[in-house]
């Protein structure tokens, strides 16, 4: 959707800016987190002679958290792995525009029932307090990572439904304006890289 | 019949270009519904089994992988392998591919390696006039060896799913990457013999010198493997940890010694590490709960009932196999296609007599030819954008470097269980 945000009404783009640099930021101040967490493992093993206590326990949250939040981001800047074969197949800017059409609008249907279900998980939680599951030595609830899924597929879900409305409101044309612009731009760094 | 239409549901979702984790949340609906299961445990069961330290070290590689290329740490690395064989026609090409092996070395992933080295050596290679097609079929050909020589994001999941020693899977792959490195570069110079458009770079007089310098400069870049690999064969860190100083290691060089890296592009690497973690995790995630589903619906039984049925003779089972996994490996990215093989196919490989060590060898390979396999074939698309080739441009040399050099290595590593078991069983014995 990122190729057409500026389509979008400008309160609704500017909240939207905001949540993904909200996102942008939490994501690259707490990733670092993981690499650090794992050096202080080894240098206190090897030269403190003793381990880190729990660490996977406060680590794993903070992990889901930055999983889910990254995922949401992803699909604001369609990053999601996938298969873009029919776009081999056709040049005609309709049809490559209704098939991108098509697909977000299953994507969200079912990027919705996973908001349900994560949902689901999230009332059951809430539902067992004060009875909360916890870690075993340091009592983190498991609400807490467990609530950072819910809120990724809850983005994931706010961004697909977005892409629609935009895509729906460009038409095929200026899609295929930007689809040829993006293709032709030298491949960035930061768009091509993937796992 | 459900399974039937799952399997079908699946394939569609993914070829029409539906989103991995969502083609499998697809999935989960249908099987969720269909199968009368309690909706409201799914995500826990994903929480669940996706709590799990071993797991850190997919992120951790990703981000690994993002800083280098970034931090331009693989730089040296590629003028090194320039120097090597960029005299010779076909040199450079050749030299992306022993590139590409010595940057899976330290990423652990096929994309990465992608990225990073075609995005590095095809400037060179179109200046010295290199035909773009093949040039561009080899880079992206030899980007699976990032999933073969170990450390490999890939294989420490297949270790993880199949409650195997991680050490011995990752040295499971070390050989069969060796033969397919060497069948590349063959391959390559066979192709490009005649090509007497392609300008070749003059040896330096003192090429020895000139060597020494380059290795001096690429020091700090050639010890990132050291300390990963000394570090979890030496019995000093786990992977995951080994990962975690690697990238502690890859940032003061990004920084300080090659100046790739500012405090802007950090931050971008940082930003950009998380959206491709998230992507990657949150499939696995989804995978994950699905491949339960699927092993609770028997799907493992039926899968060996319908290839025994066909043949019970173990080469054409070992066959039939590779067929199913260059199929997933087509489909999906390397990540999901091991999950799902070592939850789904590992059971029957093992029941027909084959070391799940050797497997892990057996599926490395399948999924890294899957996926530069057309029409699916996702590295290759994204092989495309990276080396500016159009797909139509690719598709005809990418399917001669399958066929002389992927093919024997895939029967080869499949049908001489040695190529696999040799270094694990000299490391751990048989």
């Amino acid at each position: 959707m990122v190729l057409f945000e500026d389509a979008l009404p400008p309160g609704l783009s500017r909240f939207v800016r905001l949540m993904v640099r909200i996102k942008s930021v939490l994501v690259a101040v707490a990733l670092p987190i993981l690499p650090i967490t794992f050096f202080f493992v080894v240098l206190f093993r090897y030269i403190l002679e003793r381990d880190l206590f729990a660490y996977e326990e406060w680590l794993m949250p903070i992990c889901f958290w930055v999983f889910f939040l990254g995922s949401a981001l992803g699909t604001y800047y369609d990053k999601q792995i996938n298969a873009d074969l029919l776009d081999t197949v056709t040049e005609n800017s309709t049809l490559l525009w209704l098939r991108k059409l098509v697909i977000q609008i299953i994507e969200l249907s079912i990027t919705l029932v996973l908001v349900y279900w994560a949902w689901l998980m999230i009332a059951d939680e809430i539902a067992a307090y004060p009875g909360w599951k916890t870690t075993i030595a340091l009592k983190i609830p498991f609400i807490v990572p467990r609530f950072g899924i819910f809120v990724g597929f809850v983005f994931m879900a706010f961004y697909s439904a977005l892409s629609i409305f935009l895509m729906l409101r460009v038409g095929p044309d200026r899609y295929a304006e930007a689809m040829e612009n993006a293709r032709r731009a030298e491949p960035d760094e930061e768009e091509v890289v993937t796992w | 019949m459900v399974i039937l239409i799952a399997i079908i549901l699946i394939c569609v979702l993914l070829a029409i270009g539906v989103s991995v984790p969502l083609a499998f949340g697809g999935v989960l609906i249908l099987l969720a519904y269909t199968g009368g299961y309690d909706v409201s445990g799914f995500f826990a069961t994903g929480h669940w089994k996706m709590n799990s330290v071993i797991l850190l070290a997919i992120p951790l590689f990703i981000m690994a992988g993002d800083i280098m290329q970034r931090g331009k740490i693989a730089k040296p690395i590629v003028e090194i392998a320039e120097l090597m064989f960029g005299h010779l026609r076909g040199g450079l090409t050749a030299a992306s591919v022993v590139a590409s092996a010595m940057f899976g070395a330290i990423s652990g992933s096929g994309a990465a390696t992608l990225t990073c080295i075609g995005s590095i050596i095809m400037p060179h290679l179109r200046k010295a006039r290199y035909p773009a097609g093949i040039s561009g079929a080899l880079v992206i050909s030899a980007s699976p060896l990032g999933l073969l020589i170990p450390p490999s994001g890939a294989q420490l999941l297949y270790a993880w799913v199949g409650q195997l020693n991680v050490l011995e899977c990752f040295l499971a792959t070390v050989v069969p990457g060796l033969i397919l490195m060497t069948l590349l570069i063959i391959v390559n110079f066979v192709i490009l013999r005649k090509d007497t458009e392609i300008l070749v770079t003059e040896v330096p007089e003192r090429f020895f010198r000139a060597l020494a310098g380059k290795t001096a400069i690429a020091t700090p870049a050639i010890l990132m493997p050291l300390i990963i690999l000394g570090g979890i064969y030496g019995g000093i860190m786990t992977p995951t940890e080994a990962a975690g100083v690697a990238v502690i290691y890859a940032i003061p060089v990004g920084f300080f010694v090659y100046r790739g890296l500012t405090l802007k592009t950090f931050y971008e690497s940082l930003k950009h590490s998380a959206i491709t973690i998230g992507v990657v995790m949150v499939m696995i995630f989804t995978v994950l709960i699905a491949s339960r589903f699927l092993i609770f619906e028997d799907i493992p039984g039926l899968a060996e009932d319908l290839i025994y049925s066909i043949s019970d003779n173990p080469i054409m089972i070992f066959l039939m196999l590779n067929l199913v996994m260059l199929l997933i490996g087509m489909l999906m990215d390397d990540i999901s296609g091991i999950i799902l093989s070592a939850s789904l196919l590992l059971p029957i490989a093992v029941g027909a007599g084959m070391d799940p060590i050797h497997f892990a060898a057996v599926l490395g390979v399948n999924l890294g030819m899957g996926n530069i396999t057309p029409p699916t074939a996702p590295l290759l698309y994204l092989g495309s954008q990276v080396t500016d080739v159009p797909v139509r441009q690719l598709i005809w040399p990418t399917l001669i470097f399958i066929v002389f050099a992927w093919l024997p290595t895939l029967l080869i590593t499949t049908f001489i269980p040695g190529i696999a078991l040799w270094l694990p069983n000299m490391f751990f014995g048989s």
